[in-house]
Order: structure tokens, then C-alpha cells, then sequence
């Protein structure tokens, strides 16, 4: 038996391109119609696919559907590719590391809403919609008739190979003024970002609370987060070990006879755990048989 | 009152007599006293606790606690010694075998007077067994003496199982129980000690005694073998070895009785020595320097025979077996402690490979535990006491390391001492023999006889660097004191030189009657002469020259002979020299003697080195006699000039040079090596010059960017960080070799401070980017000069390009990548953490470690790491052929270089338990993986002292250290601080809680630049790859240990990856040859063919195809597959320099068992029946195979 359903997701399978070691590979995309809030089952153009196999593009999903129902037309495919060349760990986590820096002006982020290895297929209308979905199903019931299964290009052969890799240097910029300009550009963006903050930092100045008091507003670079988030720190300094530990070190602790005779009194208990955590570590070593020695 | 805790009586063998301590004598009193009036007010208060605090128990924690590691180093040796202790039911079977063995002997029937002829008529007439007279060379062939067999005056115990010291040890040289049995005084006579006429009369009172007693063991039951054996490598004395017959199943079902006499189980075997009763030669007589082999030769008269030291002390000591009983027996009894110090020597000599037996440097047990009865009376210059009766038995062993490593017995004097206690005391006296002497006045033996000048030398060697271990405050050394072991001559040794005994055969023409008499055997006689000759040609080349003659693992032999068969064991027999060398000396082309003006030494200097001797000027002026030696890529000068004067003194059949055996310069030629002109033909090993050409290009560089004008902010650092600037590059820097992975060279570049700018990371990371752009604008107008920019994704979680860097070429052919640190970046990063929320807290401390690592950690790392380059000449090379070593076993893609070089360097910082730090790539590179091998990541930290200079090294007791170590307290500088370490060593018990199985950090390595440990380790390894590097060290270590001769094919086996433990093998080829292109030298191939590159080749081919493959796949597919590749393709393939492989071995939480079906799984997947989904292994290996189009050959899939 084939499975043509899992969790409410069509299973179709794919063929994907043979390689001179691998002849026949069969893949699997999960396919279910693609339904938010803002757009219910009955008005979606969208179909939902699962398990992209790598180098999808919009022509190899055009070309798959072209296969599956001759008739529908995409409009636009959008894919989360698992793929971060240096920040594997960042899988999972989303962080943007502009706002944590500075939660005033920082950047803001468009964060892709699509999970990896996922994408959404718009179709023209919602009849191409119905007629590649209604195909798809017919195909994945029918896997073990004599069907043929569609076929799936991963990527053509200029995009493979010595192809994809000799010219690609990563990272590297060929055009230094095309650099320098996005540099400016987005400097200037950030000036601005910040010039709106001074704005604000400035209204605060003026504004009186209901104690009648205005907030302090020095001119080394200060945000607002920054002096709200000054009243905070001193909260926290408590909590901080440095910070008490110079507290400390100003009280005199060598005074009164009891602070002498508490300090001897916690040396000697100090030794004593001491040696007992001695003897326990050695208990574990020789649980590990460190004392053998051959 | 101290028997109330266990703690206590373990304690209390320590009584109160510290070393250390006497100075705050007092002022202990002072407060233990103080002490005595708290301690019930305390045991009130704890009382509720599990048990009640006493005074006592303070005390005792007071007295060890002082420093902190004696505390703990005392329960150490107490766990070792109990360890160590034989099992009571084997020493009590052994007793009844011996109590059996004993009456067996005694019923020996007695024979009558023999003369040569009836002897060997008698053994001849046997024809059961046969038993041959273990006589001496010379064979006797007319004696006008009779032999005879009457039973022992005295048959006893002796050696350490005699005095109860004996220690556990593992097959084959299992405990040795010895027993001496001691001919009865009426068969000699009194002139019996001259011309081997005692040595023959026990010769064949052995042989009766055999013949004897095999048919009566028998019959009583007693399952032994029975085999000869010289005692301790002396020819001079056979004995019999009796070894316990393997009970094989079918004998259990005999009789009981019988059965409990086997003791094959135990490790034990007994040897009988036939001792001569102790009155009956005159000892004066036997002195070292007299003559008691009288022999004619030619022109010599009896008075100018040589003295024959080697025969003398034989003889004496066969004759003084129970003196020495007595006296240790004595000596035990009289200090408590005594046996556990045996013990604890034994130990000590046994791990340093040290031992009794003349070929393993005549240093053992019984010579240890002389030397320390000998000590407690005595042993200063006036017999003052060295060692006192109350000390522990640490104490006694620490003492006694230090007066061997302080006092020397061979040149400066001697220890002269009296073999019964309480009789006269040991005096160290002034004025030595040149031979190793501690000398006892009662018996007239010399106890270091079997030592030579040279095993003496690293004995005393061995000795120092251990007490400096055991003053070591900061760290606990028990492990390297006592468990680890350093008798591995292939690690111990920074070169192994065998010559096989074969090929010295006409040798023996020099090998005379006189030199007979003297050295008695021809590998004595060779080991001799070959140490003075190297003596003076390494003279300062190599710190300690050590010729011994490697012995077979038993050598024993059947009793039909009459000694062992020796064209067969010449055949296999190899002097082994050992070489420990002085780095700074050892690879100096040029030996330099004495001045031209200087006649005679001169004359001297022509006439030891031969044709190579000539006069040379220096640039100092002076003319000097010197030999210069051909430079060679393949091993050391030191080993050039072996070669040559072995060659040019002794007399040898065929080429004695090509039949030496090196055994770790073999490594050497492992190095790549780099493609450059033709004139350079040989590079050293050392530094070679491409570092030099490297970093001058890198300064000029720099001054340049000094000079530039027209910035905001003046440019206040460029510093270094990369492992070719620092000359620990797996490839030699080589110009113009773009698809050296490691061809642009990374530097931080700083600014003057200034508080202006942006207060936001992406903003700031773009003003950087704004001053390269003008940096570069600026260095492109320098001629030969070009900038490239890259935009890097160094930092996880940053958007995409928004980090770039400026790539330099420079005119000399090299690359510099230049990065911008500014002092804003850290608080920035430090504020991102502060405002993550819980969930991402973790993520974004990543982020921060990632900053560090690039910016700070690289920076810090480069400057240890350059000064300690320089200060270990060794390092450099060694690391390299390490890295190409991880490179070779597809292991160097997962270690940054920092954690690569950290791991290396432990061996040469603190070389304990070995000598001194490696001075050969081989030694080095060994020791690397010894150390890999036996470290164990998950529950010991590796803390790095980076910083220890040469000064700290020097001798320095527990007064200085602890002198110095108030001193460096207050600066950074110098040695680790005890509270450094303790706070490195905290930081990793906190980490293991967190994470015990080391999942996130796997090795904490931690040093003064990154006390938190895990800089390097987190994320970037991973345990599979990990397990994998100790299980390959281990392998090696394994193979190592097997062979004592490297040979070419098993060197290339350690250097082979086994790629049939992967789940699966991508073959992969790049279209073109990427080895010239590297800088690498083709093997195989004639250097003048090759040209060397010069210039920068298009863009197009900068990089290694597979190289980016293989990132690609390690992107999108590590969470499924651990993918692993060789970093230098240059390097992988040696035939055409194409081929790479990728490999993989899929993750069994991703690929095992069936999953839930998710949306974002996040790796391939495939339905299973029962709406569950499972990995696509199939598909994923596919779509890999695709990305790779024509770079792929073919895939394997091995599980």
C-alpha cells in the first residue's frame, strides 16, 4: 500500500533527475492548499508544498506543474531554502542582531514567514489552482498503476558541478563602488533613523511627568533605552558580583574581635571542606580505576 | 585518639616532619593552638551534621592542607600504593609453592666430587632430559679442579618480594619472586674468585641442581617450567627461572591437592639465584679497579692487565645477596614508610623504563631501595641525614628524587656508604670516578655497576624534571609522577638510531682479549665505544646520548644450552642509541672546534673528524677547525654526522650508514614541500625562509597603511592572526599559490579611539566598510599593489553581507585580509545579549563567541603563540605535519587552527611525564598523539600555562617557587598562578555540570587569553568528530607500541584514512591540478620540470572547486550528515593532485526510526505507512550527487 496522505498533506512523488550513480531516485513533496486568516480554504489561489528537494526555482516548479496539468499557470513561488553557508546554528532561532544592538534605530528585519524547506505556489486563478491539485491527488493515488511519475529538474547543468563552483569565490565583491554606494545608502538610512530618535530624545527633555519631573538628557550618546534602561542597571548592580565585591572591599572586615574570630572560624571549615572534597575526588578516581597504572 | 576516622588513620602515615613546612614551624603552633580552643565551640554548632568535626580532624586537615596539592597528593599515593599491593591470596599460594619448592630442594641428593670430564660425562649419561652447563665464555676445557653438588648452606628469600615491597605487574615480566640458594663454603677455595673458577663451580652446581630437581617437582606435584636466564643481563651469572605451567582444563579433574599449586593466574614466577657464601673471598681483592682475570697477551705483563670492574662486581654481588636482605630488611623496619617509598620507586623507575637489568639502565628497584636505606644514614657531605625515620613515605621518595637529581654520583663524587645499619654513616664524598658510584664500604660493591655514564645522565635527568614536578604549586602532577608512562623509547627519544648487531661483525677484530676481559660481552664492548664516540661528535647537538642493546621481551633460554643461541640472537639484536637533542644545537650545519691556532686540539679535531675536518673563517674574525654537513629535507644534521663518524670508526661489513635505522626522522619527509625556485634546492626544517618573505611582505604592508593620510581616525594597529605568521601553516606560505586554502592571511586592523561611532551593529559594521573603501582607494594606488573586497558571513545570525573585508595582494605574491575592530563592537554585542529574551539568550551569545573568536581570541592567540613558536624550534614543524596529519585523516575541516595549535603545544609546555619538550618533528608529532590518545576530554579540562618562560624553568625548590610566586601575583605576566588555575579549572566543573557529555563543548582548553575554555570548541567540533580523533590516537598509539621500528609502510598507514567506517564515500576530482597552484612540490617529480608561479592567475581559478562543493554540502546538509573532506587537495592526492573524497556518516537522530510529520522538519523526508515520515537517505545522497555534477566520480555507500 502507498501512502497518499499524511496528516492531511497529499504525498506526490517526484523523479528527480538521474545522476550516471543514481538512476531512478524517487522524492516526496508534501502538498495541502495553502489557507491563513486573512485568506480561507474557498478564496485561496495557493497550494502549500513540504520537502523541497535543493535549487528549487520558479522555473522548476512552472516546469513541474506544466507536467502534472497542462493547463494551470503559477504566478509566483516562494521557498525558504535550507541553506546558510556560514550560519548553519542559526536554524530554529530567529535574532535580529541590528534590533538586539540597539533597540532604538536598529534595522528592521523581514523575517521570511516560510519554514525551511517549504514554499507557496500562487497560481493565476483559482481554477489552475483546482485542476493542479485535483492532478496531483489523482497521480498520488494512482502511484502504483503504471502512472508515470512527474519529473523534477534540481538544476540545469550550467548551475552544476564545475560550473557552480570554479567562478564562485564566496563573497567576493567585484564592484567596489556598487559596494560603496550601499554603504552610503544605507548609512544614510541610519542616519536618519537616528535623527528621529534625537528627535524623541529631545520631545522627552521637554516633557514633564506628572511629579513634575523631566527626565535628565546628557549629550554623550544616550538613547532612550539607554537612560530608561540606566535606572534598571542599578537594580541589577546588586545582583552584580563585581559591583558588590568593591562594595565589600571598602567595609573594614578585620574590626571587631567577632569578625576575626568568624574569619578563623570560616578558614578552618573551608579547610576542612576542603579535605573532605579531596577525599571525595579521590574516591571518584579510583571509582574510574585512574589508579592504575599500566 | 586518631583511630576514630577513617580519615585519620590514613592520614596519620604522615606524621608530623614536613620539609616544606619547617620554616612555619611556629607559626603553625600558634595556631593550632587556637584551634584546639574552637574546635568544640564548632563541633556544637556542625553536630546536627552527619558526623561531629573534631579536633583531630582538623589537625590533620591543617598539617596536609597547607599547600593544596600535598593534600590531595598524599590520598593519591595512598590509593596508588594500595593499588599496587599484591593480592594476600597470591602471596599466600606462592608461599606454600615456595615452602614446597624449598623442602624439593632440600632433598637433592648431593654428588660426588667431579672432575670437567666426569661432569659432562654425567649430563651426557642423562637421557631423559637434557641439561647443558651454563659455563661462561670462556668455555673451560681442562680444570685441574674438581666440581661438586652438596645442598645450599642457606636457601632465602631475597629481592623485593623478600622484604614485602613487591608491586602488581602485568604479563609477560610479571612479579619476579627471587630466592638465592648459597653453595656451601667447603666447595670453594680461597683464590676461587680469579679466572672464573667460582663462576664454573656454580656453573655446575646449577646444571646438577636443575637436572635434580625437574624430576622431583614433578613427583610432588609442583606444576613448573624450568628455563635459564642471566641475572639482569649479566653473563656472568645465570640462574633458573621457574615458571608456572598453564593449567589447561582436563587437569582440574585431578586431584585437589595437586590443583592448588598452580599459579599461572598470578603474574608470578620464581627464579633461583645460586648464590657464593659471603666469607669466603676477600672483597679487597674484588675491588673495582683490581685485575682478577689473569689472561697472557702480548707485551702486557700481569701487573698492567686491565682492571675488570664488570667480572669483580659479579662476583661480589652473587656473594652479598643476604647482606642486602638484612640490610633493607633492617632499613624497613626502622622507617615506617620505607616499603610504601619501594613502592612508590619502583613505580617510578618501572614508568621511565628504567629497571635492574644492565640493558634497561641498571637502575631498578634494589638499587632504589639501597640508595634510600643508605640515605636515612646519612648521604650529605659530612653524613648528615638526607632522609629521617619519621618521614612519609612521599617524603622519603620526593627526597630521594631530589639528592639523585641534585647530587652528582659520576664526575664531582660519590655516595660511600656501610651495609649495615647503625654501624657508619653515608658520606657523600668529593671527587668521582667518572663511572657512576655509590659505594658500599661493607661488601666493596659498587650498587651502580651496571649503570653507564649515560643511563646514569638520564636517570639524574629524569630525576630533576620530577622534583620540579612535585614542587609544582599550581597543578596536581601525580598522574604525570607516577601513572603515565615514558618508556616508550619511540616518544621518549627525540630520535631512535638502531644499528642491527649484524652489521658490526668485523667489529669483533677489535674485540681482543684484553677488551674481553674488561667489557666480558662484544654488545658491551660496542655500546661502549659507540657512546664515547658519539660523546664527542654530538657534543652539544643532543643533551643526552643513551646506547643500550635492545633485549628480547623473555630472554630466557631452554635448559639443553649452554647459553643463549647466539648467532640468532645477533641476528635480531640492534643497539639502540637514543637521542635526547638540545633544539637549539641539533639542527646546526656547521660543527665548530677549536681555533686554528690551537695545535694540538686542533690536530686532535682533524684526527677524530676525518676528510669533513677544515679550517673556516668566521664572520667574527676567528679561524676555526669545523666540519660543515650537507643540508638535507629529509633529516637532521645530528643525524648526518652519526652517520658519518660511525661510518668512519668502526670497522663494519657492507655500508654500516644505509643499515642504520632512524627511526623518527622518517617524518621529516612528510612535510609538504613548497614550490619555489629551483635555487633554494633544500629548505631547513626550522623557520624556512618563506615565513620571513612572508611577514616582510606583511610589514611593508603595514607601513603603508601607517603612511596613509586623509582619514578621520589615524590607523593605531595592524596585528597578525594567522597561522602562516606565526609559521605553523599546514602549506608553506609560497607567492602567488592562490588555492592555498589559507593563502590570504588575516589581520585586525584598529583605529584611534573615539567615541563617534554608530551605536548600532549593522551601522557599524557599514562605517567599517566605508573606511576600507578608502584604505583601498589609497593602496591600490601603490604599484603592484590590488584590493578586492568579500563580504564574509563570519557571524551567525547577522543579515546577510552586511560584514565585509579588504583582500590585499600584494607585489611579492602574498594576500593579507584585513578586518576592522573597533573598541565599540564587544559593548554592542554584550548589549545584544543583555536584551535577548530567554529563548534566543543562547543564540546570541553564539553570536558574541563568534565576534570573539574572529576578532580577539585570533589576535591573543597569534602573540602566545608567535613568541612560543620561536621559543620551541620545534613547534612549527611539528604542528604542521599534525595539521597535515588531521588533513590526511579528514578531521582538519572541523578544528579551527587555535584549537589545532592549543592541543599541539600542551606537549611541548609540559612535556611531563617525558624529559624535555620534543626536538624532532617525529618525537613531537608522537607525543601529540600520545597525548590525544590518553586525554580524556569529558572529565579532564586542558588548562595551558602559554606564558612559562625559560627563566621559570630553571631549578627552583619549594622556597623559590613559592618566592617567585608572590612575586608574578601581581603582574599578568609569567607563570600561571595556582588561583588562574583554579578559576580555569572551576570554569570547567561548571561547564560539565551543564553539560556532561560534553555536547556543546567538547575540549575546554583554556590558557590565560581565553580562561573560559570553550573560545575554540564550541560548535565547531562535534563528539562524533571528536571520538574520532581519540579513537584514531589511540590507533596509532596502538600500532606504535607494537613495532619498534617506523618503518615507510606503517607510517603510511598512520597517515591513510580508513574511509570504509563512513556511511558513505563521495569521490570527487577537480578539473584541474591544484598542487602548483597551491605552492605545493609534486612528489615524484623532477623539481627542474615544475616552474614556479609568478603571478596572480584569473580570477576563475583562485579557488578549489571541491573546496566549495563540499562548503555547500556541509551548509545545507550537516544537520542530517556529519560531512567531512581533506581541507588540501593538494595535499590528498599525490599522483595527480585532483582527487578529494567527501564523506559522511548520517546523524542516527535524524535518520533512525520513524518521526512525526512536520513542516519544518528540516531535512528530506519520506511517508512511511503509518503517517509517519522517516529520512530520505536515498534523495538527500542524489541531490548531493547532483550539486556536484561532473566533480563527481563515484559514490560509495558502505553501511
Amino acid at each position: 500500500m502507498t501512502v497518499t496522505q499524511v496528516k492531511g498533506y497529499t504525498v506526490l512523488p517526484v523523479r528527480l533527475d538521474a545522476t550516471s550513480q543514481f538512476k531512478s531516485l524517487v522524492h516526496f513533496l508534501f502538498i495541502k492548499k495553502h489557507v491563513s486568516k486573512e485568506i480561507p480554504e474557498g478564496k485561496t489561489r495557493s497550494l502549500f508544498f513540504v520537502n523541497l528537494p535543493v535549487g528549487s526555482s520558479f522555473a522548476s516548479m512552472k516546469r513541474l506543474i506544466s507536467e502534472i496539468s497542462l493547463g494551470a499557470n503559477i504566478e509566483s513561488f516562494h521557498f525558504c531554502e535550507y541553506y546558510d553557508s556560514e550560519s548553519i546554528i542559526s536554524y530554529g532561532v530567529n535574532l535580529n542582531l541590528s534590533k538586539l544592538s540597539n533597540p532604538d534605530f536598529g534595522e528592521k528585519v523581514q523575517r521570511n514567514c516560510i519554514p525551511v524547506g517549504c514554499g507557496i505556489v500562487t497560481f493565476l486563478d483559482k481554477s489552475g489552482l483546482d485542476m493542479a491539485y485535483n492532478s496531483i491527488r489523482k497521480i498520488a493515488l494512482s502511484v502504483n498503476t503504471d502512472i508515470k511519475i512527474p519529473k523534477w529538474d534540481i538544476l540545469g547543468n550550467a548551475y552544476i558541478g564545475s560550473n557552480r563552483y570554479r567562478s564562485k569565490i564566496t563573497g567576493m565583491v567585484n564592484d567596489s563602488n556598487l559596494l560603496a554606494s550601499n554603504v552610503a545608502s544605507s548609512m544614510e538610512e541610519f542616519e536618519n533613523r537616528e535623527h528621529k530618535v534625537s528627535l524623541e530624545l529631545n520631545d522627552m527633555k521637554e516633557q514633564v511627568d506628572e511629579d513634575g519631573f523631566t527626565i535628565v538628557v546628557g549629550p554623550h550618546r544616550k538613547t532612550k533605552s539607554g537612560i530608561i534602561g540606566s535606572l534598571k542597571t542599578a537594580a541589577d548592580l546588586m545582583h552584580d558580583e563585581k559591583y558588590m565585591r568593591k562594595v565589600q572591599k571598602r567595609q573594614k572586615n578585620n574590626f571587631y574581635r567577632f569578625q576575626i574570630r568568624e574569619r578563623k572560624k570560616q578558614e578552618v571549615s573551608d579547610l576542612l571542606q576542603k579535605f573532605k572534597d579531596d577525599q571525595e575526588r579521590v574516591r571518584a578516581m579510583r571509582e574510574k580505576r585512574r589508579f592504575n597504572p599500566y | 585518639m586518631a583511630e576514630e576516622h577513617s580519615g585519620t588513620t590514613e592520614m596519620d602515615r604522615f606524621p608530623k616532619v614536613k620539609e616544606e613546612d619547617g620554616k612555619h614551624g611556629s607559626h603553625e603552633e600558634n595556631e593550632s593552638h587556637e584551634v584546639h580552643h574552637k574546635a568544640p565551640l564548632k563541633a556544637s554548632k556542625k553536630g546536627s551534621r552527619k558526623r561531629r568535626i573534631t579536633v583531630e580532624d582538623i589537625q590533620i586537615a591543617r598539617e596536609t592542607a597547607e599547600l593544596f596539592k600535598s593534600n590531595i597528593f598524599k590520598l593519591e599515593v595512598d590509593e596508588l600504593i594500595k593499588e599496587l599491593k599484591l593480592k594476600d591470596s597470591h602471596c599466600k599460594l606462592m608461599e606454600r609453592v615456595l615452602h614446597r619448592l624449598h623442602d624439593v630442594i632440600q632433598q637433592v641428593p648431593e654428588s660426588k666430587e667431579m672432575t670437567l670430564e666426569e661432569a659432562t660425562g654425567h649430563f651426557a649419561q642423562n637421557k631423559q632430559m637434557k641439561v647443558s652447563v651454563p659455563y661462561p665464555d670462556p668455555k673451560p676445557t681442562a680444570l685441574n679442579y674438581k666440581f661438586q653438588y652438596r645442598t645450599p648452606q642457606d636457601i632465602s628469600l631475597v629481592g623485593s618480594f623478600g622484604i614485602k615491597a613487591g608491586i602488581q605487574q602485568p604479563a609477560p615480566n610479571g612479579m619476579v619472586i627471587d630466592v638465592a640458594l648459597t653453595m656451601p663454603k667447603e666447595l670453594f677455595q680461597k683464590k676461587d674468585y680469579m679466572n672464573f673458577r667460582a663462576l664454573y663451580k656454580r656453573a655446575f652446581y646449577i646444571a646438577y641442581l636443575v637436572e635434580q630437581i625437574v624430576p622431583l617437582t614433578k613427583k610432588v606435584g609442583l606444576p613448573l617450567k624450568f628455563a635459564y636466564e642471566y641475572a639482569n643481563g649479566d653473563v656472568l651469572c645465570p640462574t633458573v627461572r621457574l615458571e608456572p605451567v598453564k593449567r589447561d582444563s582436563k587437569s582440574t579433574n585431578k586431584g585437589k591437592q595437586e590443583d592448588t599449586f598452580y599459579f599461572d593466574h598470578t603474574g608470578f614466577s620464581i627464579r633461583l639465584y645460586v648464590a657464593f657464601p659471603d666469607d669466603v673471598f676477600d672483597a679487597k681483592k674484588l675491588l673495582p679497579d683490581r685485575n682478577c682475570i689473569r689472561i697472557k697477551a702480548d707485551g702486557v705483563s700481569i701487573e698492567d692487565l686491565p682492571p675488570t670492574p664488570l667480572y669483580n662486581s659479579s662476583i661480589l654481588t652473587s656473594c652479598s645477596y643476604s647482606c642486602y636482605l638484612k640490610y633493607l630488611y633492617t632499613s624497613k623496619k626502622m622507617a615506617e614508610a620505607f616499603r610504601d617509598a619501594c613502592v612508590l620507586g619502583n613505580l617510578w623507575l618501572k614508568q621511565r623504563g628504567f629497571g635492574s637489568n644492565m640493558n634497561s639502565g641498571g637502575f631498578g628497584h634494589f638499587e632504589f631501595a639501597t640508595l634510600m636505606a643508605a640515605l636515612l644514614e646519612g648521604g650529605g657531605e659530612h653524613g648528615s641525614k638526607v632522609l629521617l625515620h619519621g618521614f612519609s613515605s612521599y617524603q622519603l621518595f620526593k627526597a630521594t628524587i631530589r639528592y639523585l637529581a641534585t647530587q652528582d654520583l659520576c664526575d664531582d663524587g660519590y655516595l660511600s656508604f656501610f651495609s649495615i645499619v647503625g654501624e657508619r654513616s653515608s658520606v657523600y664524598k668529593t671527587g668521582g670516578f667518572g663511572v657512576p658510584t655509590i659505594f658500599d664500604k661493607n661488601t666493596k660493591i659498587n650498587i651502580l655497576w651496571k649503570m653507564s655514564a649515560s643511563s646514569y645522565g638520564l636517570l639524574r635527568h629524569y630525576a630533576d624534571v620530577t622534583s620540579r614536578l612535585l614542587n609544582d604549586v599550581v597543578e596536581d602532577r601525580f598522574q604525570q609522577t607516577f601513572i603515565m608512562k615514558a618508556n616508550s623509547p619511540v616518544l621518549q627519544y627525540d630520535a631512535l638510531v638502531q644499528i642491527p648487531l649484524a652489521v658490526l661483525g668485523k667489529e669483533q677484530e677489535c674485540f681482543g682479549s684484553l677488551e674481553k676481559i674488561s667489557f666480558i660481552t662484544f654488545d658491551k664492548y660496542m655500546c661502549a665505544k659507540i657512546s664515547r664516540i658519539l660523546e664527542v661528535a654530538l657534543r652539544g647537538r643532543a643533551a643526552y646520548v643513551n646506547v643500550r642493546v635492545r633485549r628480547p621481551v623473555l630472554d630466557t633460554w631452554s635448559l639443553g644450552h649452554r647459553r643463549p643461541y647466539s648467532e640468532v640472537s645477533n641476528s635480531t639484536k640492534s643497539i639502540d642509541i637514543g637521542l635526547i637533542l638540545n633544539p637549539a644545537e641539533s639542527e646546526k650545519r656547521i660543527t665548530k672546534g677549536p681555533l686554528h691556532s690551537q695545535k694540538t686540539e686542533g690536530e686532535k679535531f682533524a684526527a677524530f673528524w676525518g676528510s669533513k675536518a677544515q679550517v673556516r673563517r668566521y664572520k667574527d674574525g676567528n679561524v676555526q677547525y669545523s666540519c660543515l654537513w650537507p643540508s638535507s629535507t629529509k633529516e637532521s644534521p645530528t643525524i648526518t654526522v652519526l652517520r658519518y663518524i660511525l661510518d668512519l670508526h668502526l670497522a663494519h661489513s657492507g655500508d654500516l650508514s644505509d643499515n642504520i635505522v632512524v627511526n623518527n626522522s622518517r617524518f621529516n619527509s612528510l612535510l609538504p614541500r613548497p614550490l619555489t625556485p629551483a635555487i633554494n634546492n633544500s629548505h631547513p626544517l626550522i623557520m624556512p625562509s618563506h615565513f620571513q618573505e612572508l611577514r616582510a611582505s606583511f610589514d611593508s604592508l603595514c607601513k603603508i597603511i601607517y603612511r596613509l593620510e586623509g582619514l578621520p581616525l589615524a590607523v593605531k594597529s595592524i596585528l597578525p592572526a594567522s597561522p602562516a605568521l606565526r609559521g605553523a601553516s599546514t602549506l608553506v606560505p609560497v607567492p602567488f599559490a592562490v588555492t592555498n586554502p589559507d593563502f590570504f592571511n588575516e589581520c585586525i586592523l584598529q583605529f584611534e579611539s573615539s567615541t563617534r561611532w554608530p551605536d548600532e551593529l549593522y551601522a557599524l559594521e557599514r562605517t567599517k566598510t566605508a573606511f576600507l573603501l578608502k584604505i583601498s582607494s589609497f593602496v591600490d594606488r601603490h604599484k603592484g599593489y590590488k584590493c578586492v573586497f568579500s563580504h564574509e558571513n563570519i557571524i551567525p545570525y547577522m543579515a546577510k553581507d552586511v560584514m565585509t573585508r579588504l583582500n590585499v595582494l600584494t607585489p611579492e605574491g602574498y594576500g593579507f585580509s584585513i578586518r576592522v575592530l573597533t573598541e565599540r563592537d564587544e559593548v554592542l554585542y554584550l548589549r545584544i545579549i543583555e536584551n535577548a529574551d530567554a529563548r534566543q539568550k543562547k543564540a546570541a551569545t553564539d553570536a558574541y563567541l563568534a565576534f570573539m573568536r574572529h576578532f580577539m581570541g585570533r589576535v591573543k592567540h597569534h602573540r602566545a603563540m608567535s613568541s612560543l613558536v620561536t621559543r620551541f624550534p620545534f613547534f612549527g614543524p611539528t604542528v604542521r605535519l599534525f595539521k597535515s596529519w588531521l588533513d590526511s585523516q579528514l578531521l582538519l575541516v572541523h578544528f579551527p587552527d587555535e584549537l589545532v595549535e592549543l592541543i599541539a603545544i600542551q606537549s611541548f609546555i609540559d612535556p611531563a611525564p617525558f624529559s624535555d619538550e620534543p626536538s624532532s618533528v617525529g618525537a613531537g608529532f608522537l607525543r601529540i598523539l600520545n597525548f590525544i590518545a590518553h586525554w580524556n576530554w569529558r572529565e579532564d579540562p586542558l588548562i595551558l600555562d602559554l606564558s612559562k618562560s625559560l627563566e621559570d624553568d630553571g631549578q627552583s625548590d619549594g622556597i623559590d617557587a613559592k618566592f617567585k610566586e608572590t612575586q608574578v601575583a601581581g603582574r599578568k605576566t609569567g607563570a600561571l598562578s595556582p588561583q588562574e588555575h583554579r578559576v580555569m579549572y572551576e570554569n570547567f566543573t561548571k561547564l560539565r555540570k551543564d553539560d556532561p557529555n560534553g555536547s556543546h563543548v567538547q575540549m575546554f582548553v583554556s590558557s590565560r587569553e581565553d580562561p573560559s575554555g570553550k573560545l575554540w570548541s564550541t560548535n565547531s567540533t562535534g563528539i562524533p568528530v571528536i571520538s574520532r580523533l581519540t579513537a584514531l590516537s589511540k590507533a596509532v598509539m596502538g600500532l606504535i607500541s607494537q613495532s619498534t621500528h617506523l618503518d615507510d609502510n606503517l607510517i603510511k598507514l598512520i597517515f591513510t584514512p580508513a574511509l570504509k567506517d563512513f556511511d558513505f564515500v563521495i569521490e570527487v576530482r577537480s578539473p584541474f591540478d591544484l598542487r602548483v597552484k597551491s605552492g605545493v612540490l609534486p612528489r615524484h617529480t623532477f623539481k627542474n620540470l615544475i616552474h614556479p608561479l609568478q603571478d596572480f592567475s584569473s580570477v576563475s581559478e583562485w579557488c578549489d572547486p571541491l573546496q566549495e562543493y563540499y562548503e555547500e554540502l556541509r551548509a545545507r546538509f550537516s544537520n542530517v550528515a556529519v560531512l567531512t573532506s581533506h581541507r588540501f587537495t593538494c595535499l590528498s592526492d599525490e599522483e595527480k593532485g585532483t582527487g578529494n573524497v567527501i564523506a559522511g556518516v548520517f546523524n542516527p537522530a535524524v535518520t533512525r526510526g520513524k518521526k512525526k510529520f512536520r513542516v519544518n522538519i528540516g531535512f528530506d523526508i519520506k511517508p512511511t505507512e503509518d503517517e509517519h515520515v522517516e529520512c530520505n537517505k536515498e534523495s538527500i545522497l542524489g541531490q548531493m550527487v547532483r550539486l556536484g555534477g561532473d566533480l563527481v566520480v563515484s559514490v560509495h555507500q558502505y553501511h
